[in-house]
């Protein structure tokens, strides 16, 4: 009994605050993300070596500076709603999904131009990369678009906005792996 | 503006870093030191969205602000 009385005041102090415990979550899901999209970067080289294929060095560097921007006005939305200037949070995700936007056009051009194809093995790297990007691209518009309808509707404030938090988190992880895997694609060769 | 000051000076850098990121493959010859410059780039701009953008710091903190 006297065990049981002294480890009371322990379990009142073990719940952990839920945001946090989210957010750990979300990283651990970035971890394992990072060894699908590390294993094919590591494809990329292990059948290519640093040579490529030639790409459209202004269309790629455009589309960098897109979704780098992009990150920039999803932290924008973000920090807003931290301090509950709603509108200028919501302005920031229009923005954000335009960029995403813009950057799927930028990635369909480079498809739709590319003189390799996908049965080449820089063919088999360039698509699968930017493809499995690409698909990431596209969920994060979806999650972003609902997340805009919701603080449209009135949800989100100062107090309760880890969802925003939390798409905005995934965006910039979309970004981090386009850090990457620019260089590997476009730059490695030389310009 | 002061609480985007972080996200602007965060922008600023990376757009510095991929700039010179595209200078250097444009502008080195040797394969070797062209990767690992490409390589120390990239690392440093992932980095900076981790550390600032994604709050990367949060995660030992324990308590979230809000």
């Amino acid at each position: 009994m006297a065990a049981t009385a002294t480890s009371l005041p322990v379990a009142e102090h073990a719940h952990p605050d839920p945001v946090h415990l989210k957010r750990v979550g979300l990283w651990l899901f970035f971890f394992s993300e990072s060894i699908l999209f590390g294993l094919f970067l590591s494809a990329r080289f292990y059948l290519e070596g640093i040579q490529a294929e030639h790409l459209d060095q202004a269309l790629g560097l455009g589309i960098t500076i897109v979704l780098l921007l992009s990150s920039v006005t999803a932290y924008t939305a973000e920090t807003a709603i931290e301090h509950d200037r709603r509108g200028i949070a919501v302005w920031g995700l229009i923005a954000t999904i335009a960029l995403g936007l813009v950057f799927m056009a930028g990635v369909g051009i480079e498809w739709s131009t590319a003189h390799f194809s996908r049965h080449e093995a820089f063919g088999t790297v360039f698509f699968s990369m930017t493809g499995l990007h690409a698909s990431h691209v596209v969920s994060g518009v979806g999650l972003l678009v609902l997340a805009l309808i919701q603080l449209l509707r009135g949800r989100f404030s100062s107090k309760d906005h880890w969802p925003i938090s939390g798409v905005v988190m995934y965006w910039h992880f979309v970004d981090v792996v386009w850090v990457f895997y620019y260089p590997a694609l476009y730059l490695i060769q030389g310009v | 503006m002061s609480i985007f000051k972080v996200g602007w000076i965060v922008a600023v850098g990376l757009a510095i870093l991929t700039i010179v990121e595209y200078i250097f493959a444009a502008e080195v010859a040797d394969a070797t030191a062209r990767f690992l410059g490409l390589v120390l780039s990239a690392g440093t701009k992932a980095g900076l969205i981790m550390w600032f953008f994604m709050h990367l710091p949060r995660v030992w903190r324990g308590e979230e602000a809000h």
